[in-house]
């Protein structure tokens, strides 16, 4: 296989709702991306599409917001990571060989597929229906009990996740949520699915983020970010395995990232999660090996994920701040990476950031691990 | 409403008897695994597995409470997620009350549905409080 680097990243800002686009928003990202990476769209030799929620053709759409240049383009749809999925097609398709530059767009919003699940009544009853599993709160609400029971971890542990978060996204201007709020705040919250409060679910939204991957080191005169690492499994069978996600999977492909690259834990700088519910940060920063089990919540009292603290987790809001379009989700991620690792973060950057950690999982369920280094 | 009085919700998940409901598992015969609901297949490995009945009483390994309707139930409403006994595999299902990590619980008959569409479908009902 072939090196293979990020030769460029754009997104859109993350929205509630809009009118404009799925594909549009699509093309405007991938623009972004493109002019970011010094390239010409005619040096691109495949573009991936993670689309969700999106009409039919959506691939063909995005590659037509762009030129027609008659590149193989396809989209795939893998859940909550869809973008990433996309991402690893494209990656794929550059380190095997098949292209010397790859373009790979997340588009497409969750909220109209979550909408028509929450709609039980409306279809037979089946498994996930009768158990209370069509809301997606529920497997982490009980994950987030288990750990309270399992390390005596308060109800309000995981709302240290909630606060870093959102003041993390109150200064990212791409951010959905924008507006940090105090634990006071927080803790006044209303139940969602008790222990689980509604302010510690991330929102639903829309938008588009994109990257270029390339086999060469780019010439565009910023940093050279390299993929060091890229790890994709499914769930295994397990003892709940009718209803909820596999909690060993990130453990396995987090280890085989780091076995990839010869990277360990304790280098990292920065570290994207899946934490589309509170208690899942805590979870992944002890699967990732940041901090021993049932010990991330005191890590994070004390500021060790906080940008300049010792590993930066979620400097973009994450999934809680940021916000979780879809098919852009595991994208911005990348696009936090990259830019970090450039040294482009502004008042949110983590100095003297030279290595990335991108960790997304899909309900289902599908779980991906990538390791980025900032190379000189 | 007698709640075994309707067809099961599912077939592979659930058996409906006149008086009972016995949730339906399959034994791997070459690793052992328990696969629920049952299939012709080890949900693990692939090789062909046996159906066997599942235990009709396990504990309770954690819970949570919804504020709004799970199917058939109104807020708040109790989801445990439960242990079985013997074969290990955890179902997640509406209990009838609040539950405590370690209670013991019994598999029962819930209704769900609308109108003249009705199921029956598992539930848990607490045994004893030793948490």
């Amino acid at each position: 296989m072939r090196e293979t680097y990020i030769a460029g990243v754009g997104m859109t800002p993350i929205v509630s709702r809009t009118t404009t686009p799925a594909p549009v928003q699509g093309g405007q990202a991938l623009t972004i991306a493109l002019t970011d990476s010094g390239l010409d769209w005619g040096e691109v030799g495949v573009l991936v599409v993670g689309a969700i929620g999106t009409d039919m053709s959506a691939a063909p759409s995005v590659l037509h917001e762009m030129g027609w240049t008659g590149i193989p383009t396809y989209a795939v749809e893998n859940a909550s990571a869809t973008g990433t999925a996309a991402f690893e097609q494209a990656r794929f398709a550059v380190a095997s060989g098949m292209v010397e530059t790859a373009a790979v767009v997340g588009i497409g919003s969750l909220g109209a597929l979550l909408m028509s699940r929450a709609a039980e009544e409306a279809r037979p009853p089946d498994l996930i229906s009768v158990s209370g599993m069509s809301v997606p709160a529920v497997p982490f609400a009980l994950m987030k009990q288990a750990r309270m029971h399992r390390y005596g971890e308060s109800a309000d542990a995981s709302l240290l996740v909630v606060e870093k978060n959102l003041y993390n996204a109150s200064r990212n201007p791409m951010a959905q949520r924008n507006k940090a709020l105090t634990m006071d705040e927080l803790k006044a919250a209303p139940m969602l699915v008790d222990p689980l409060r509604r302010v510690e679910s991330c929102p639903i939204g829309d938008g588009a983020a994109a990257a270029i991957i390339t086999s060469r080191k780019p010439s565009n005169g910023a940093r050279a970010v390299r993929i060091a690492a890229a790890v994709a499994e499914s769930d295994k069978w397990h003892k709940a395995g009718a209803f909820m996600p596999d909690l060993t999977v990130t453990r396995r492909t987090s280890s085989k990232a780091f076995a990839q690259s010869g990277i360990t834990p304790e280098q990292l700088d920065i570290v994207e999660v899946h934490e589309a519910f509170s208690v899942e940060e805590l979870q992944y920063i002890e699967d990732l090996g940041l901090a021993p089990e049932g010990k991330a919540s005191v890590a994070m009292a004390d500021g060790d994920f906080h940008i300049g603290g010792r590993v930066a987790v979620s400097p973009s809001g994450g999934l809680i701040g940021r916000g979780h379009p879809g098919g852009a989700t595991g994208m911005s991620q990348f696009v936090e990476i990259v830019q970090q690792l450039r040294g482009q973060s502004g008042v949110r950057q983590q100095l003297g950031a030279r290595i990335g950690f991108a960790h997304m999982i899909g309900a289902g369920g599908v779980n991906y691990a990538h390791i980025m280094v900032g190379e000189d | 409403m007698n709640p075994v009085s309707h067809p099961s919700f599912d077939n592979a998940a659930l058996r409906v008897d006149d008086d009972a409901v016995t949730l339906r598992g399959a034994r791997c015969s070459r690793c052992d695994t328990v696969s629920f609901p049952s299939r012709e297949r080890c949900a693990s490995c692939y090789a062909p597995a046996n159906l066997i009945d599942l235990a009709g009483t396990g504990t309770v390994v954690s819970h949570s409470t919804a504020m709004f309707p799970i199917a058939g139930a109104q807020p708040p409403v109790t989801i445990a997620q439960v242990s079985l006994e013997n074969s290990g595999v955890e179902l997640l299902g509406v209990s009838d009350g609040p539950v405590h990590i370690g209670d013991r619980v019994a598999v029962i008959p819930r209704v769900v549905g609308a109108d003249d569409n009705l199921f029956t479908t598992y539930g848990f009902g607490k045994e004893s409080s030793d948490a």
